[in-house]
Parts: C-alpha cells; sequence; structure tokens
C-alpha cells in the first residue's frame, strides 16, 4: 500500500526534490561564469568550461584529491577491518554489557566534532602526526569506527538465528561462519557502511582545518575554503563551485557502481 | 543408524528448569516423535540433543559413547530446521554441498551425492537456483536434502513442516515416511501436530512441561493413554471429559455416576479407594453412539453441527451445560437445537482419579 494519493504525494516529491536540487543547480549555474556575470540572479547560464578547466589545470588541486581520496578511502577500509569483528561480537553474541558498549558507540557517533578537538589535537601532536595524512585518518576513525560498528552490529542481529546453527551443525567454526555465511548475507550492508564513511571523511572539513596546515596534506573541503582570488576584494565563486562540483564526483561515482550491491535484498529466502 | 539414549537430561535457563529430567532410550532405525503443547521444551531437547544447546545434567549417549561434550558437527547428525535455515546466497547444490565441501570429500564422491539426492527429491531442475527462488515446498526439499547429503547417523526434525500449506504438508508426511524407511537412520521428529506423530512415528513422546508424560506407539497412546492429559492431546478430535462419582458396589467392576442421574458399570477393576474422590470419565467422540430407546443413556441438544463429509461432528449440550461432541459416520441428518440420545459404550471409557491418572486400561 503506497501512502495518500497520486497528486499530494507527487507534490511532496517535488518540493523534496525541488529543495535538494536547486542549491545544486544553482552552483552548477555559477560555475559556468566569471568576472560581473557572477552577480546575475538569472537562473541560465550558457555552459561555460573555463572554470573547470582552470581547476583541472592546477596541480595542487589534483594533489589534494588524492589526499582526499587517500584519507576517506584508508578511513572506509581501517573502519570496516575493526568494526567487523566488533559488530559481529556485539550483533550476534549475549554477553554482559553488551547494552552499555551499544550504546556508548552510539552516542561517541554522536559528539560533536569541537568537544573532542583539543584533545584530538594533543593526542596527534604528541604522537608526530602533525601536517600529515595520518592525523586525518586518525582523527576521523573516532567518528567513523563507533558509527561503523553500530551500523554493522544491526546488520549482523537481524540475520536469523538458525543460519548459525545450521552451519554449525554443517561443521563450521566462528570464523567461517563469519567470512562463509554472514558476510556473504550482510554484503550490501558492509558496502554501504564503508560508502557512509568514506563519504562522511571525504566531506570533513573541521578536522582536515585543524590538523593539517602545508599543503602536501591538504584534502579538498579545506583547499576549496581556501580557494582566494589575487584581488582580495573578490570571492572567485565561479572556481568556487566547479572545485567544488568536481569534488561531489567521486562519491557520486562510488554510489552507482555499487548501487546494485546495496539495493540487493540477499536475505530473501532465508527462511521460510 | 545411531543408539540413542537420554539419562535424566535436565536443561535450566536462569534457574528455570525447562527440561526436567527426560529418560529415553531410542533404537538405532527408530523413527521417534516428540509432541507437546507449545512450551513444553521439544525444541529444547531437541537442540541438547543436536549440542546446540548445552545439557545443564544428565547425560546423552550415541551408540554408547557420552555425547555431552562433542561439538554438534561431531555428532553424526543432521538436524532439518522449521525455518529451513537454507543459506540464501548459495545455490541449491551448494547448500547441499557446504557440510560435504567443509570435510574436504573428494569432488567426485561429493556431486556422485548430491545427485543422487537430487534425485530422490526430485531436486535435480533448481539445483542451480537460490532458495529465494523456489517455492516453500521445494525449500523444505532442500532443508532435507542438505540433511541427507551427509549420511548422518540421526536425523533431527524440529516442526519442518508446519510451515506448509495443509496440502503439502500431507504430501511431505508421506515423502518423509517414505524417506526414512528407505534411509533407515534414527530420527527424531519434533511436532505439535499430533496427527503427524500418529502417522509418521514408531513411538512417540508426549511431553509436557520439560518432562515425559508417556511413551509408546500411537495405538498404544490412542487406546491406553496413562492420564488425562495424553488422552485429550492424543486423538483428533480431542477426547470428552466428564465429571463422575465412584458408587460403592459388591462386584468387582467400577460403577460410576454421572451428572443427571446417569450411571455406568465400567470393565474395571473395582477399588475402594476410588468411591467418592472427583473422578473423570473420559470417551472420544467417535466411541459416543447415537442411539434410541432403552440404549440411549444420555440425551442432549444439538449445538452444532460440522459436515466433513465422510464424517460428521456434532456438539451436544448435555442438561447441566457440559459440552460432548460425538462423531458420527456419513452425514447424519441432524438439526440444530434438536434432541439427540446417545450412549457410552463401556468398552471405550477410560476413568480418571482426581491426579489425572487413568485407572485403569479400557478397551
Ligand atoms: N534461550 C532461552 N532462554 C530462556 N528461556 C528459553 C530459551 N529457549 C527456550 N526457553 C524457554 O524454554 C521453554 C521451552 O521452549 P521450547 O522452544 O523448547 O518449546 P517448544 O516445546 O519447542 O515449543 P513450540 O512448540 O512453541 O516450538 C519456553 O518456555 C521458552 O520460553
Ligand atoms: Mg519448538
Amino acid at each position: 500500500m503506497r501512502p495518500g494519493s497520486p497528486f499530494p504525494r507527487r507534490l511532496a516529491l517535488a518540493v523534496a526534490l525541488v529543495q535538494t536540487l536547486f542549491p545544486l543547480y544553482w552552483a552548477l549555474v555559477t560555475s559556468f561564469r566569471r568576472g560581473p556575470q557572477l552577480f546575475s540572479t538569472a537562473p541560465f547560464a550558457r555552459p561555460d568550461f573555463g572554470n573547470y578547466r582552470q581547476v583541472l589545470s592546477d596541480p595542487s588541486w589534483w594533489r589534494d584529491a588524492a589526499n582526499s581520496l587517500l584519507s576517506a578511502s584508508a578511513v572506509g577500509v581501517i573502519a570496516l577491518l575493526l568494526a567487523l569483528p566488533a559488530a559481529y561480537a556485539l550483533g550476534r553474541m549475549s554477553f554482559r554489557g553488551r547494552g552499555v558498549i551499544l550504546a556508548l558507540l552510539l552516542g561517541c557517533s554522536m559528539l560533536p566534532q569541537i568537544a573532542i578537538l583539543s584533545g584530538l589535537f594533543t593526542l596527534i601532536s604528541r604522537l608526530g602526526l602533525y601536517n600529515r595524512l595520518g592525523s586525518l585518518i586518525f582523527a576521523d576513525l573516532f567518528f567513523a569506527l563507533p558509527f561503523a560498528i553500530w551500523l554493522l552490529a544491526g546488520f549482523f542481529r537481524d540475520l536469523p538465528r538458525d543460519l548459525d546453527e545450521a552451519a554449525m551443525l554443517d561443521g563450521c567454526g566462528v570464523l567461517r561462519r563469519l567470512t562463509l555465511i554472514h558476510m556473504p548475507l550482510i554484503w550490501p550492508g558492509i558496502v554501504a557502511t564503508g560508502l557512509l564513511t568514506f563519504m562522511n571523511c571525504w566531506n570533513e572539513f573541521l578536522f582536515a582545518l585543524t590538523f593539517t596546515l602545508s599543503d602536501s596534506a591538504r584534502t579538498l573541503p579545506v583547499s576549496i575554503g581556501l580557494i582566494s582570488a589575487p584581488s582580495r576584494f573578490e570571492l572567485p565563486f565561479g572556481i568556487i563551485m566547479s572545485a567544488s562540483l568536481l569534488a561531489t564526483l567521486p562519491p557520486i561515482f562510488l554510489v552507482l557502481l555499487f548501487q546494485h550491491r546495496i539495493a540487493a535484498g540477499l536475505t530473501a529466502g532465508a527462511v521460510k | 543408524m545411531a543408539l540413542v539414549e537420554l539419562k535424566n537430561i535436565r536443561k535450566t535457563y536462569h534457574a528455570a528448569e525447562i527440561v526436567r529430567g527426560v529418560s529415553l532410550t531410542i533404537q538405532p532405525g527408530e523413527f521417534v516423535v516428540f509432541v507437546g503443547p507449545s512450551g513444553c521444551g521439544k525444541s529444547t531437547l531437541l537442540r541438547m540433543i543436536a549440542g546446540l544447546e548445552d545439557i545443564s545434567s544428565g547425560e546423552l549417549l550415541m551408540d554408547g559413547r557420552v555425547m555431552n561434550a562433542v561439538e554438534p558437527a561431531g555428532r553424526g547428525l543432521a538436524m532439518v530446521f522449521q525455518s529451513y535455515a537454507l543459506y540464501p546466497h548459495m545455490t541449491v547444490r551448494r547448500n547441499m554441498e557446504f557440510g560435504l565441501r567443509l570435510a574436504r570429500m573428494p569432488d567426485a564422491e561429493r556431486a556422485k551425492r548430491v545427485g543422487e539426492v537430487a534425485r530422490i527429491l526430485k531436486l535435480e531442475p533448481y539445483l542451480d537456483c537460490k532458495p529465494g527462488a523456489l517455492s516453500g515446498g521445494q525449500r523444505q526439499r532442500v532443508a532435507i536434502g542438505r540433511a541427507i547429503v551427509r549420511h548422518p547417523k540421526l536425523f533431527l526434525f524440529d516442526e519442518p513442516l508446519s510451515n506448509l500449506d495443509a496440502e503439502l504438508r500431507g504430501h511431505m508426511r508421506v515423502e518423509l515416511a517414505t524417506l526414512h524407511r528407505r534411509l533407515g537412520a534414527t530420527t527424531i521428529y519434533v511436532t505439535h501436530d499430533q496427527v503427524e506423530a500418529m502417522t509418521m512415528a514408531d513411538r512417540i513422546v508426549v511431553l509436557r512441561d520439560g518432562a515425559i508424560e508417556q511413551v509408546g506407539t500411537p495405538l498404544e497412546l490412542y487406546r491406553r493413554p496413562c492420564n488425562r492429559f495424553v488422552a485429550g492431546f492424543i486423538g483428533s478430535p480431542a477426547m470428552n471429559f466428564l465429571p463422575l462419582t465412584v458408587v460403592p458396589t459388591e462386584t468387582h467392576e467400577v460403577r460410576v455416576e454421572l451428572a443427571g442421574g446417569v450411571s455406568l458399570t465400567l470393565p474395571i477393576h473395582y477399588q475402594t479407594r476410588l468411591v467418592g474422590i472427583p473422578a473423570t470419565l473420559g470417551i472420544r467422540p467417535e466411541h459416543v453412539r447415537i442411539a434410541h430407546g432403552d440404549e440411549a443413556a444420555f440425551r442432549g441438544n444439538v449445538l452444532a453441527v460440522e459436515h466433513l463429509g465422510a464424517l460428521t461432528l456434532v456438539h451436544v449440550r448435555l442438561p447441566d451445560d457440559r459440552m460432548v461432541v460425538i462423531q458420527a459416520e456419513g452425514d447424519a441428518d441432524l438439526r440444530i437445537g434438536a434432541d439427540l440420545s446417545f450412549a457410552f459404550p463401556a468398552a471405550h471409557c477410560h476413568l480418571f482419579d482426581a491426579a489425572g491418572v487413568s485407572c485403569a486400561l479400557a478397551g
């Protein structure tokens, strides 16, 4: 049963679409403009890829993109590797204090970044990671890991218990149950968790701004934030917008790549 | 084929005793059915035999070997779950051979076994499908196939048919019975459907609140239930129960008086201990006879009539408001609201004392 009649539903959809897509559209229009045109309020612009060309021809943009890609992928992979066993234990086994740990994890991933910023800063300086990509990976994991564990634990928990038992009777130990039975089944969840983690880190700004100083470890959000014009009386909106739009492409590409994986309801047919 | 012995098996969950001292010997090749109401511990008992649940106390022996601490996979048994528990990401073939692969069986032999089982269960066309693409009955057969490819010494079934519709259930019942005859493996089958129990079992074990009430062949349980619980549980429709009092007599047979001044003499050895205590008469609906004239000791008012085709179930209200169900042959012509007279043949009456224990074994 679909809620509502077609018309109100379409209206609601249209409002939601406009609300999410209009800023993007405006960014696109702005990215085609340069100079005085930037102040035009006309909702159309002739496609002009000058800004894009300028961004892409700048080697520092490519370096920043590589930094972003590297740190976000590293966080995604490390978070998944560490979260899988933890989530398995939290989701599949019952032990004292399980609920408390889950609640703590949820609380951790909800902490405002700024609350742990100064503490993290000290830690990172002591570890000698300051102004290195490692500092970002380290800091991002603080949020990525609890979040990933919490999400994955939910996926693990929802798997039918009978499957474990059937596998036990077939002679599977814990490790083989995890790798041969559970992981293939929650694969969509693993992919989704990895993607979400990746995107959070890809877009992360505050840590990147705080823990990196020089160009060598700069990531895209910071680099976009620091784009400035030769004269300090103008802000090069056109270039900022084209750089931002370019920065959205990798996550979009990744989502498209894994889309069918996420959508596939693999547990269908396990029981009943 | 395995000889399975349970010796005073108990299970406690946080101070609550779920299985309370079950002792039972299951002969090699026997088909034993555990029945009992929901929550009586059938699944728990089965899972303890499978090794999926620890045994709190007592001993489990298979072929004379204590199995309490042996891993589930090392017990040489296979289990079919109520939910089937197929691996959804594997094809039917993979599902069936998964355990064999883990046991490192050579490819050729594995393929041979899977092929053979697929043929027996008519699963050949589906070997390369995923379980999600199969119907309920086919999934059930895959689950059974996964169990039999391993050539287990002992089969465990936990309500394997309860997710199927009535027709398929009847069909699978026959298939399972045939399969058992063919494979000859010891089988323990849990159900709360007493028709399944009656039709498939060599022996039925009736459980209540974690303890065995009675063990016997289906007909033994039907004819000589040892107490009121078993009498009410085995047989469908369920046995009628009416309160009575035993009156003192000189003869060696029991004479009882029911409400409405009806008295009966039952072919049960007279015991003075029965006199005066609140006892119960039990008679199965199929044994109540619609009768006329002198023979008809009881009269009642027809409250409802259920025509089942070959049989008719008549619900009758006695003058004291108690209900009796009568099963009549054919489509007896009975009107609701009409009066009906009937008799209880003494040979088919059961007598239960105040504690519900059968006083003697009728008919
Ligand atoms: N893991 C557990 N922890 C605590 N109590 C449990 C656990 N498993 C089962 N029980 C309890 O044990 C009792 C028996 O459960 P069991 O599943 O064996 O019943 P059953 O006879 O199979 O019933 P059904 O016919 O409904 O399947 C129930 O009262 C249940 O609440
Ligand atoms: Mg059960």
